[in-house]
């Protein structure tokens, strides 16, 4: 597992280098944002300009109610989301990896240049605006509950939360305040956009599994910064049917801009039957199922002594203590996994202290349970959080344990191996 | 269309150098693998965040109280068995909450709280030997030992009051619990439930239990519990329970202290302690 967390690290590196060059290699060909030259040749600017516009607008009471519902999921801890308001830095942990990494936190030199050299996750997330006109309700509502790995090269996903479909709606209500009516597709020919998608660099930002997708240059000059994020943020485009009204997508293909001002996907100079054909490829093209993948088998307990002290350093404070904090330290917040958050009640489980982990976590009855107990796949149940999050990043659940880090890469094989050791030996101190 | 076609082949050409160039670029940022990651404010309860920038703090984990790193250094020398440095660092931060008038049960402070129960613990784990004010010293009178050991109790319930089946503060009052003449049965059903529920949270609730298993004469019971108490990594000679002192009720009787010379510095008498 480690090899492959190398390995999307490394492929994720490729890509932004090539992108970076290969952007640049590319602009000399078209100076003067010479792309234009490729609309014109199509001549089909005549066709008639796209319009999305809503059918209905939900009732303020509605949106309302879907604010209180993204507050107390606190979206707004990894997401900016229009008209929300910011949480404080200490609870974003996006903002907080970002000041790190850009070294405007409040903290001494040495320490930023620490936490620089460690921080790899959560440093960008999409901002959530102008959702309505793009994407379908019923997508949202099903990838709320059932999140997947919609954008591939950021290694962290959506969480999967404790959310119900009738919380998930709620969501939807405040994210797609207004209603668009189901659109039909517009005329484009598929086999001409999956030529023109492979022209005009879209592959070179975004996957699309089990596509025909290629990588190929973008044909226009972006800061390396805004190509970096948005490559890192480029979401896999075997989703854009299932997410995308079919009208508001050749609109955003055109200018994303004019709908999401905030984006990071650029104008691609294109004429409106490219972004029809574009379009026509990405809803209606072939898509072979996607590979299989299996999670991983456990590796064997250590026949060598494993102390508490190793296991802490390497597992419980190197990712778990992010959210499972010892809360009298910290404000009274000891984090999601202690304290509560992320609509998650308190379960009252640190993993900062052995006398803590020891002390287990509050079962749904409130009830105080050990976090070294049988889960119902047979593992200690702190073993079987860790590695059903292989499980998960697979496709797949375990029943009745919700994989750890929540949202994040998981654990290593050999990271598990250490805290099933140190649990199979009595948990020496 | 020829020339389309070989400038399609020269953009591919460069496509390919860009992707290899970039690989290649990418390697020793591949060869970085993350050290240990703190978390932000986690991390701060050991890092003097601010140093000497003299910068105002800008949010809660900046805006720590002075007295921070005294429960922070108690709780460290707590884990290590020290507990005279324990009692010291706790009292430096919050002198007051072992006096009379428990200043820790009217704070919403959960650091003072916290500096509370290490003392709390610290006192019974070292059987009521030491003082309870900040100049913290040996004080081996029996009577006065017992007196530390019960304000011990009543601490530790209160806090176990507060967190209603906290397996650390059950273990903690039990522990004290143990070392007295009519705490004894409770302090054994307490211990026995975390043990039976897999909830101990450290190899002193081990030790205390095989101390009760043996003072019962259940020699069994005694080995069973020992034999935990060294797997969570104690030494034998605290997990046989030995050094768990049995303190009779002291006697509540003794005659009034005469009062105190007008001349005493105030000082002087904040010094005289339990």
């Amino acid at each position: 597992m480690p090899h492959r967390k190398h390995s999307l690290r490394f492929l994720l590196m490729i890509s932004l280098s090539s992108a970076l060059l290969g952007a640049f290699a590319c602009e000399k060909k078209t100076p003067g944002g010479g792309p234009s030259a490729q609309t014109t040749q199509t001549g089909a600017n005549a066709l008639a300009p796209v319009e999305i516009e809503p059918t209905e607008k939900l009732s303020a009471k509605r949106v309302a109610a879907g604010k209180a519902h993204i507050l107390k999921f606190e979206c707004n801890r990894c997401h900016s989301i229009e008209g929300v308001e910011k949480v404080p830095t200490e609870k974003s942990c996006v903002t907080c990896h970002q000041e790190i990494l850009a070294g405007t936190y409040e903290a001494k030199p040495e320490l930023i240049e620490k936490w620089q050299k460690n921080i790899i996750h959560l440093t960008a997330t999409p901002a959530l605006e102008a959702m309505a006109p793009r994407f379908k309700r019923a997508w949202l509502v099903d990838f709320l509950q059932e999140p997947h790995d919609l954008r591939p090269r950021v290694d962290a996903q959506m969480p999967r939360m404790k959310i119900s479909e009738e919380d998930a709606s709620k969501l939807a209500d405040y994210l797609l305040p207004e209603v668009y009516a189901a659109q039909q597709m517009l005329p484009g020919d598929a086999k001409r956009g999956e030529k023109r998608a492979n022209e005009l660099g879209c592959g070179s930002c975004h996957a699309m599994t089990g596509g025909s997708l290629q990588a190929s240059a973008i044909p226009v000059e972006l800061a390396p910064e805004a190509l970096a994020i948005g490559m890192k943020l480029a979401p896999d485009l075997r989703h854009t049917r299932r997410r995308f009204h079919a009208a508001a997508l050749v609109k955003w293909l055109l200018d994303p801009a004019s709908i999401k001002p905030s984006t990071e996907m650029p104008k691609i100079p294109m004429s409106d039957q490219d972004a029809r054909d574009i379009a026509a490829y990405l809803i209606t093209s072939n898509l072979s199922s996607p590979p299989e993948v299996k999670p991983p088998e456990r590796l064997p307990v250590l026949k060598r002594r494993v102390r508490y002290k190793e296991v802490s350093q390497k597992v419980f404070k190197k990712v778990c203590w992010h959210c499972h904090s010892e809360a009298d330290y910290v404000g009274g917040d000891g984090g999601p996994g202690n304290t509560g958050g992320f609509g998650f009640e308190g379960r009252g489980l640190s993993l900062a202290e052995y006398t803590a982990i020891a002390s287990g976590m509050r079962d749904d009855e409130g009830k105080r349970t050990s976090v070294f107990k049988e889960a119902p796949n047979g593992m200690p149940w702190l073993v079987a959080a860790m590695y059903a999050r292989h499980v998960e990043v697979a496709g797949g659940e375990v029943e009745g344990v919700r994989g750890m880090p929540l949202g994040l890469p998981p654990m290593t094989l050999e990271e598990i191996q250490l805290v099933e050791t140190w649990i199979a030996q009595g948990r020496p101190r | 269309m020829l020339e389309d076609d070989a400038m399609s082949a020269e953009k591919t050409w460069k496509w390919i150098l860009a992707v290899t160039a970039g690989a290649l670029l990418a390697l020793p940022a591949v060869a970085l693998t993350p050290s240990d990651a703190e978390a932000c404010g986690n991390s701060m309860r050991y890092d003097d965040v601010l140093g000497d920038s003299g910068k105002k703090p800008r949010n809660i984990e900046m805006e720590k109280p002075p007295q921070l790193g005294s429960v922070i250094r108690a709780e460290q020398a707590w884990n290590k068995g020290d507990w005279k440095n324990a009692i010291k660092e706790a009292l430096l931060a919050h002198p007051t909450l072992a006096k009379r008038s428990r200043s820790y049960k009217s704070t919403d402070d959960a650091e003072m709280i916290r500096a509370a129960w290490i003392v709390a613990s610290s006192i019974t784990r070292a059987n009521g030997d030491y003082t309870l004010d900040k100049n913290v010293r040996l004080e081996p009178d029996v009577d006065k030992k017992r007196l530390r050991v019960d304000w011990a109790v009543e601490t530790l319930t209160w806090m176990l009051e507060k967190n209603e089946g906290d397996p650390l503060f059950t273990m903690l009052l039990a522990e004290s619990l143990a070392r007295t003449t009519e705490g004894e049965e409770k302090s054994l059903a307490m211990l026995e439930g975390l043990a039976k529920e897999d909830l101990m949270p450290d190899g002193y609730g081990w030790a205390t239990l095989a101390a009760l298993h043996t003072r019962a004469k259940k020699s069994e019971a005694a080995a069973t519990a020992a034999k935990r108490c060294n797997t969570v990594g104690l030494d034998k000679k605290v997990c046989a329970g030995s050094s768990i002192e049995l303190l009779a009720k002291a006697d509540v009787r003794q005659p009034k202290s005469k009062p105190r010379p007008k001349s005493k510095s105030k000082s002087a008498s904040k010094a005289k302690s339990m």
